[in-house]
């Protein structure tokens, strides 16, 4: 079984070469790795590599092929590239602009207040949304000048993380 | 005697709380908001009522409701927490009234010290040191510019209703004076709804000093010694420990004594903190009395052993004081952390949500006090804080070193929390020194946020190999599932059954 990985930006081949149980052999790129690795507890995993023990947790992302993957002092992206995700990458590189065009929030929260409207203009630094979670309001401004298209939310709404708030153009 | 207390909080503070009132045999009512209805605090509970929806100026703070609950359940006293209904003399008149014992000072000594002008007119007259600065609320510009003159640059201009850092200005330069004033009461007026603001002299690198006080409805008061409280974000405490580094045995008892000396002035009883900015020549100063239980509390009730919120519950019962000031000693070290489910990466912008796993430390010498649970969706109303860790040991050097052990050995997953960043704080130089300020994050921003430890390829490596076997793992179970039901249909799948049931 081999499959590409990427790891925040970098990709990897990553294949498996033999398994027996917890004791399993993998190539990632040119370098084998014997390792023991260990489901202990949900997303859990104990690895003993070289006789060094390390806990790593993998928790599922917004997608089966997408993980978060911690380990002691650091937070990875992590993503599985198969036939199927390249072919919608490709399908999505035309829409990729679009993201750029909207405010969204990276944390749930509760809208406090909308200081603009449609069809308004803004510059760039303006603040377009405000989000409160746990008494911390935070402002989402936008990165450039433009004009409000659409507003998806109202005052009072919670809204879950990386909503799309505002559309601009 | 009280027999049943209605705790109106949430989170740590109200199963902390509710732990005391267990061990005295006291049964504990707690009340919840829409969004707490699985929050430990109401599984740990005797009884547990609902009082609103998930705001807290819509459940936690509605005073009317939660002494209508107390009615209803009978519960002899109200145990207000920290923060929500703690320092509202308005609310512990309302318990008053309707005869219900709210557990805290009377609302003549919190409202005294609850406003910061008339608290420093109050010390001034006990012959407490305050900050140099007015005694009264600056009304015509004039007064100001005559209060800097005499005093110096730079002031602090504050809000008399202030609190968290919120209605403060620094003034370095004449000029700033008057736009500091009316900017600091503007922000007063919208967070506290009362612009007085007072100007204080600013005192440079301070260390945040305070005093647990106890005392009952007799006249006796005694302090519990020190807490260091200097590592500040945005004035929010981070850590806390006892005995403060800087402390020497003389200062201590000058400063419990003027502390006692304080609380007597406004006829206090129940717990209290006092607290003082201490400069690096050892000058004390007022700056307010917390009126209430704090959150750092468990460091002094590890190092002079007692539970303060039973002490609470006695002085509440008219008991008079268990403790002389001779009968305390401090024992050992004791240092907490705050655990805050905040993004150190990413400018400590809150993260709630659900917690997947949560591991806490044990073994010796460590307490944590929390809240959260696997499987607990952390609510996005409420404050950050999600757990307190206090670790105690015989020296400061033992402790710093249980710290970051337990430090290790905490895990929670889901959410994003600060405990990388208070490791970066345990093994900072000046901290292991003991030589900070209140400026110490600020100062050494950059060093606590450089990765100790770097992810080398190898490290990366794994942590690919691992998504790696797990997405293997999770294909294979997929495939030996059989596909759900196709047309969807049960009334099929039933009639399917039955046929060969007959048979």
């Amino acid at each position: 079984m081999e499959l590409e990985i990427k790891i925040n930006q970098r990709l990897s081949k990553v294949k498996l070469i033999s398994r027996n149980n917890n004791q399993i052999r993998v190539k990632v790129d040119d370098r084998i790795y014997d390792v023991d690795l260990c489901k202990v507890e949900e997303s859990e995993y104990s690895v003993i590599y070289n006789g060094q023990s390390h806990n790593i947790e993998v928790i599922e992302g917004e997608t089966s092929k997408r993980y978060i993957a911690n380990t002691y002092f650091k937070s990875f992206d992590i993503e599985i590239v198969d036939a199927e995700s390249r072919y919608q990458q490709n399908r999505n590189k035309g829409a990729l602009d679009q993201t750029a065009n909207t405010i969204s929030t990276p944390m749930p929260g509760k809208v406090v207040r909308i200081p603009v409207v449609v069809n308004q203009k803004v510059s760039a630094g303006e603040t377009v949304v405000v989000v409160s979670a746990m008494k911390m309001e935070s402002e989402y401004k936008v990165s450039r000048d433009a004009v409000i298209k659409k507003v998806m939310v109202k005052e009072g709404d919670t809204v879950k993380s990386h909503q799309t708030l505002v559309i601009i153009e | 005697m009280i027999q049943k207390i209605l705790i109106a909080n949430r989170g740590e503070i109200a199963v902390r709380i509710m732990r005391s009132c267990r061990e005295m045999g006291i049964r504990s009512v707690a009340v919840y908001s829409e969004a707490d209805r699985a929050s430990m605090h109401v599984r740990y509970a005797d009884e547990a009522y609902h009082i609103g929806p998930s705001p807290s100026s819509e459940s936690y703070l509605k005073m009317e409701k939660i002494i209508a609950v107390a009615k209803e359940s009978h519960a002899d006293a109200i145990h207000p927490g920290y923060g929500f209904l703690s320092e509202n003399a308005e609310f512990a008149k309302l318990c008053g009234k309707e005869g219900i014992i709210f557990i805290g000072p009377t609302p003549h000594a919190m409202s005294t010290m609850g406003d910061k002008i008339t608290a420093r007119q109050t010390m001034i007259n006990a012959g407490v040191p305050v900050v140099p600065g007015t005694r009264k609320k600056i009304i015509k510009p004039e007064d100001a510019k005559k209060v800097v003159d005499e005093i110096g640059l730079p002031v602090i201009v504050k809000a008399s209703a202030g609190g968290g850092g919120k209605g403060m200005r620094l003034v370095e330069k004449e000029s700033q004076l008057m736009d500091a004033i009316k900017a600091a009461k503007s922000e007063a007026l919208t967070a506290f709804g009362d612009d007085s603001v007072y100007i204080e002299k600013y005192i440079s690198s301070p260390h945040h000093i305070e005093f647990q006080i106890l005392a009952d409805k007799f006249g006796n008061v005694i302090h519990l010694c020190e807490r260091e409280c200097s590592v500040q974000r945005r004035h929010q405490k981070v850590v806390e420990e006892t005995p403060s580094p800087i402390m020497t045995p003389e200062l201590r008892e000058e400063m419990g004594k003027t502390a006692c000396a304080a609380a007597k002035t406004v006829n206090y009883d129940g717990v209290g903190t006092i607290e003082f900015l201490v400069d690096d020549k050892l000058n004390y100063y007022f700056l307010e009395m917390n009126t209430r239980l704090q959150v750092e509390h468990p460091i002094t009730e590890r190092v002079v052993g007692i539970d303060l919120v039973k002490e609470q519950i006695r002085v509440a019962n008219g008991e008079p004081l268990h403790y002389k000031q001779e009968d305390i000693r401090q024992m050992g070290h004791a240092i907490e952390c705050r655990i805050y489910a905040e993004d150190p990466d990413q400018n400590f912008m809150p993260s709630p949500g659900l917690v997947r796993h949560i591991s806490e430390p044990r073994g010796l010498g460590v307490r944590t006090d929390g809240y959260v649970y696997a499987g607990y969706e952390i609510p996005i109303y409420y404050d950050p804080m999600i757990s307190k860790l206090i670790v105690w040991a015989r020296t400061r050097e033992g402790a710093i070193a249980r710290m970051k052990r337990a430090l290790y050995e905490y895990k929670i997953s889901g959410v994003k929390t600060s405990i990388k960043f208070l490791e970066s704080i345990m093994k900072h130089p000046n901290f292991e020194a003991g030589n900070y300020n209140t400026h110490f994050i600020d100062d050494h921003f950059t060093a606590l946020f450089k990765e100790t430890q770097p992810c080398d390829v190898e490290c990366e490596d794994l942590a690919v190999v691992t998504a790696f076997v797990d997405y293997l793992d999770k294909l294979e179970n997929l495939t030996n599932i059989s596909p759900p039901m196709q047309n969807g249909s049960y009334w099929k799948k039933y009639g399917r059954i039955k046929n060969v049931a007959r048979i």
